[in-house]
């Protein structure tokens, strides 16, 4: 486990990133493309955010590089502790919505 | 995807090519290639201009922000202001304004902010760029 691993809660853009290669490596296009489209828009991101926050979040261990034989298209993909916290993260994220439901149910 | 080549680049694939310059040199050789790549993509799917720069000026503007504060200068630079600042409020405080010369407060400070930025350069000699989550 790496001594700088992000504490919960994650900022939207890595949880977003996590989330995006769940499953399947991507390049940063693709990446950006799909966060777009997990987001419904609302996480637009460009070169700069995403490559800032993958630096850190492959020194955290959360994710790897792939692919590097195109230095244009280097393919990065999940560990297993990129997927651990993004479960955590979508638990904590689950309980927050199931509290804030139960509330704004009871007004 | 789209893969420019020197005669087929746009004048704003040339533009954010000398803006991405701004960037620490240790970020730029590690990714200049895919976001170059990146750039050529979304100037490619961009519904517009001014809708492909709103992105790139918003992303330019908060990363390279983010960048300089995790840097070590960055974290001089906001060493210095605080100290300056601080310097300030003491003298404010003992002194009271001083008619007159109000400025002199605000120049002792800066000097002394400079004195520390430069020991701190010299500690440390040549500042690089660190990241971190």
């Amino acid at each position: 486990m790496s001594k700088s691993e992000p504490p919960l809660p994650l900022t939207p853009a890595v949880f977003h990133i996590l989330l995006a290669l769940f499953g399947k490596e991507r390049h940063g296009y693709d990446i950006m493309q799909q966060v777009k489209a997990d987001s419904a828009d609302t996480v637009k991101m460009g070169p700069g955010t995403l490559y800032g926050s993958l630096d850190r979040m492959i020194e955290a261990g959360l994710v790897a590089r792939g692919n590097t034989q195109d230095p244009r298209r280097i393919y990065y993909s999940l560990t297993a502790l990129g997927q651990t916290m993004l479960r955590a993260e979508t638990e904590r994220l689950s309980r927050v919505a199931l509290v804030a439901r139960r509330q704004l149910g009871s007004v | 995807m789209s893969q420019p080549t020197r005669q087929n680049e746009s004048r704003s694939f040339r533009l954010y090519a000398r803006l991405l310059e701004l960037y620490p040199p240790a970020f730029l050789q590690r990714h200049r290639a895919e976001m170059l790549q990146n750039f050529a993509d979304l100037e490619g799917a961009a519904a517009s201009k001014p809708a492909l720069w709103l992105l790139i000026g918003k992303d330019l503007t908060m990363s390279l922000v983010s960048q300089f504060i995790a840097s070590r200068l960055g974290r001089y630079v906001i060493g210095v202001f605080v100290a300056w600042a601080l310097l300030f409020a003491i003298g404010y405080f003992f002194r009271g304004p001083t008619p007159g010369h109000p400025v002199l407060h605000v120049f002792v400070g800066f000097l002394l902010g400079m004195l520390s930025m430069y020991i701190a350069t010299r500690l440390y000699r040549a500042p690089q760029n660190s990241s971190h989550v």
